[in-house]
């Protein structure tokens, strides 16, 4: 019940932040040099269509209206056609939905699984282990993540030839085989920041009172760090991790491009080099909404591990 | 404050990571003089690392070395700039709420709640897209979208110093508000923002760099790291050098940079 309310309380208060992220995509329209109808239509748009375009999206209208017309046609599940296929945003989206998503949760997990023991670890550890961890987190946060991909592929697909080179493969087998070196490349740049905050965290409970009264009271290391640790050092890693829902979508996007993974980062990088502008403003939204679904996903999470906190 | 700030920077300065951050400077500094003109075109094509060419050469022969030494300056240049205009921005927007406090404080925090799950990068992406490649368009997109954590230090700092003993006597002798805080509150401030800041340009730099990689930061041609990155990609299997020298250069500058940012004595800010 508790966590229903604050779900719905979440889900309330992240309206006014899609708006005024249908309100950016509206603002490209009007800021766009040129004319706006032939940026959505594209260079090889006829007369009628230029006409047509400018009649749906109410370019000769002020902006105002031009942002109500876009949350209509939003509602209605229409976010434009592309200009260079002519095939419905909303269809393009969906068809490459699954790609980046199989990276995504592949990418989240294994930094998961990478970070929460050896963040936990270099916490409960001497100083020097955690100075250590700390640093090599930082190496690794620093590491571009198109570079690192292009460095990965140099190594692991052209000289040893352990992994292709890109795509996506078939079966669940060869896709794995597929996704080792993308989900490398992706979790460098989750997990330092995860191992980090978990070491921080950790560090600080275990030298808490509560702490050393168990410990006193004899209790062995492993409990200790199973019962106070991990419910008390998870919230702020979790709150990183919606914090950094929006490079971690950025990441997906250099990641899918270097790899010749077709979902959704890859439409990104083609219709911008392409001009598709219908196309652009549909994914800047909906990849919007896939952080602020993050961030809302975060707080709840923190909710149910913690029930002091309650928004 | 000064004093102290001050001696931080010298302990920073001294130590590895602001020694490699000053090699890189210098290097980026001295670009057009050690290296006037990167783009001449050689004979030596293609050709991998070696003595006369340490980081191999391009396609039309040109030094990868110095490429990269300009590069760099352009992305350092660029980086700076750009967290300079978040700070401006931010310090201005968070001083102003932090100091007036009140309804101009909530209206602050409440806008500042909603930016705060904007996904920027994805954001510059699409500015670029509208209004073209071009360094305008990068420095636009970060005073219009980076300025959050620069606004939230300034407010924090800013509230709490104005409740000193001698900022309230400095107001209720009835000193100008402007005097006061340009004479007591700012200059008590600023120690956190710049730590900050100093963390903070390896990061647009880095953001920089991936957006030029897409392709949306700077007009094509310009030598930029990212670009240098994205137009080696091609060659990996024969000319690797020309991806994973230039990349080398930003890892070095990104960790450099959070390194001194932690030096200066900020215990674990996470960008």
């Amino acid at each position: 019940m508790r966590v229903t309310r604050i779900l719905l309380r979440r889900a309330v208060s992240a309206v006014p932040l899609l708006l005024a992220l249908l309100f950016l995509t509206v603002a490209l329209q009007a800021i766009t040099p040129g004319d706006p109808a032939r940026a959505i239509a594209g260079p090889r748009a006829s007369e009628e269509v230029l006409a047509a375009t400018r009649a749906t999206y109410h370019l000769d209208d002020g902006i105002v209206e031009q942002f109500g017309s876009a949350v209509g046609r939003a509602l209605d599940g229409d976010l434009g056609t592309s200009s260079r296929s002519g095939v419905p945003v909303t269809a393009l989206i969906a068809e490459r939905v699954p790609r980046t998503a199989w990276l995504a949760a592949l990418g989240l997990l294994v930094s998961v699984l990478i970070s929460l023991p050896l963040g936990v670890w270099a916490g409960a550890s001497s100083r020097a282990a955690r100075a250590a961890v700390d640093q090599g987190s930082l190496v690794s946060m620093n590491l571009p993540t198109y570079w690192l991909a292009l460095v990965l592929v140099l190594v692991f697909s052209l000289r040893l030839e352990w992994f292709p080179v890109g795509g996506f493969g078939d079966g669940l087998g060869d896709r794995l085989r597929h996704l080792v070196l993308p989900t490398v490349a992706i979790s460098a740049a989750i997990a330092p920041v995860l191992v980090r905050s978990l070491s921080e965290s950790t560090a600080r409970v275990l030298a808490a009172d509560h702490v050393m009264t168990a410990r006193a009271a004899g209790l062995g290391r492993g409990t200790v760090v199973r019962r106070h640790v991990v419910r008390n050092a998870l919230p702020p890693m979790v709150t990183l991790l919606g914090l950094q829902a929006g490079y971690v979508v950025f990441g997906l996007v250099l990641v899918e491009s270097s790899f010749d993974i077709n979902g959704l980062g890859t439409l990104l990088f083609e219709s911008v080099r392409e001009r598709d502008f219908a196309v652009v403003q549909g994914l800047t939204l909906v990849l919007g909404m896939c952080v602020v679904a993050a961030n809302l996903l975060a707080d709840v999470a923190i909710a149910l591990l913690d029930p002091r906190w309650s928004l | 404050m000064r004093a102290v700030a001050v001696a931080a920077a010298g302990r920073g300065l001294r130590s590895p990571a602001g020694l490699a951050m000053v090699l890189l400077v210098i290097v980026a500094l001295v670009a057009p003089v050690v290296w006037p003109h990167p783009r001449a075109v050689g004979s030596d094509r293609l050709a991998a690392p070696g003595w006369s060419h340490p980081f191999g050469t391009t396609l039309l022969g040109q030094d990868v070395l110095g490429q990269t030494a300009h590069a760099l300056r352009i992305d350092i240049l660029l980086g700076v700039l750009a967290v300079l205009v978040s700070l401006a921005v931010g310090a201005l927007l968070g001083g102003v709420a932090g100091y007036l406090g009140g309804r101009v404080d909530r209206v602050f925090v409440a806008v500042a709640d909603l930016t705060q799950a904007l996904p920027v990068a994805l954001i510059l992406i699409a500015l670029a897209f509208s209004l073209g490649p071009s360094a305008s368009t990068i420095l636009i997109g970060f005073a219009l979208f980076g300025w959050l954590p620069y606004a939230r230090l300034t407010r924090t700092e800013v509230a709490r110093v104005r409740n000193l003993e001698y900022v309230k006597a400095a107001e209720l002798i009835g000193l100008p508000r402007t005097t006061v805080v340009a004479r007591h509150v700012g200059p008590n401030s600023y120690d956190q923002v710049l730590v900050y800041a100093a963390a903070h340009v390896g990061v647009a730099v880095q953001t920089i760099a991936a957006l030029a990689f897409i392709g949306v930061a700077l007009p094509d041609g310009t030598l930029e790291i990212g670009r240098m990155i994205a137009t080696g990609a091609p060659r990996l299997r024969d000319a690797w050098w020309l991806t994973v020298f230039p990349g080398l250069a930003l890892v070095a500058l990104g960790v450099a940079s959070g390194r001194l940012a932690r030096l200066a004595g900020d215990p674990g800010k996470e960008y």
